[in-house]
C-alpha cells in the first residue's frame, strides 16, 4: 500500500504490512512483521423474486500469490521443532474466500 | 457501484413483477439492494487455527459483508 493514500476512502485490495506474534507450544514468542493483505472489496445482497429470495456477492481481500517464510523461534524445549513457517503476501486481490485453504471469518 | 464508496448502502433498482408465468399483468417496482465496499484483511493464521485445521488453513481472512439486515414486504 503506497504511502499518501487515503485509507478511509481506499477501494481495492493491496499488500499491507502486518505484525503478528508467532507462537507455538514449547517455544518462546517472536514478533514478526510481514506482508499481508488489506482493502475493501465489492459485497452486495439483493432481493430476488424466486427462492432463496436473496442473491449474494461477497468478495474479500485475500492472498493471490504467496511465498513461505520460515523463522526459528527462541527458547524452544529440547525435542520441540523450533521452526515456524508462515505465508508472505506477494500479490493480493479481491476474491472468494476458499474454506479449503483459508479460515474465513466474517461479520456483518 | 464504485461511486457508493466504502461502507454498506441502499441501492435502488427496478424489478418486474408478473401476475403469472405468462406475464398477463406486469408492473415494475423499485426495490433496494444493499451494496458496498466492505473492509477485509487476510493474514497468517494463529497456531491454534493451524492445529485445528490440521495445518491446512495457514491464512485467516477477516471480513465485513454488506448484507440485508432488515426487509419489508411489498404488496
Amino acid at each position: 500500500l503506497q504511502s499518501g493514500i487515503n485509507l478511509r476512502r481506499f477501494i481495492g485490495c493491496a499488500v499491507r504490512e502486518f505484525t503478528f506474534l508467532a507462537r507455538k507450544p514449547g517455544c518462546g514468542t517472536l514478533h514478526i512483521t510481514t506482508d499481508a493483505c488489506w482493502g475493501r472489496c465489492e459485497t452486495w445482497e439483493k432481493p430476488v423474486l424466486d427462492p432463496p429470495y436473496v442473491e449474494s456477492y461477497q468478495r474479500v481481500c485475500t492472498y493471490n500469490e504467496t511465498k513461505l517464510e520460515t523463522v526459528k523461534l527462541p527458547n524452544c524445549s529440547s525435542g520441540v521443532d523450533p521452526y515456524y513457517t508462515y505465508p508472505v503476501a506477494v500479490r493480493c486481490d479481491c476474491g472468494v474466500c476458499h474454506t479449503s485453504t483459508t479460515e474465513c471469518v466474517s461479520s456483518v | 457501484y464504485e461511486a457508493l464508496g466504502p461502507g454498506c448502502h441502499l441501492y435502488p433498482f427496478n424489478v418486474t413483477i408478473r401476475s403469472d408465468r405468462r406475464g398477463t399483468c406486469r408492473g415494475t417496482h423499485v426495490v433496494h439492494a444493499c451494496v458496498g465496499y466492505c473492509e477485509s484483511s487476510a493474514f497468517p493464521s494463529r497456531y491454534s487455527v493451524l492445529l485445528a485445521s490440521n495445518f491446512t488453513h495457514n491464512i485467516t481472512s477477516a471480513s465485513q459483508c454488506c448484507t440485508i439486515s432488515r426487509d419489508s414486504r411489498v404488496r
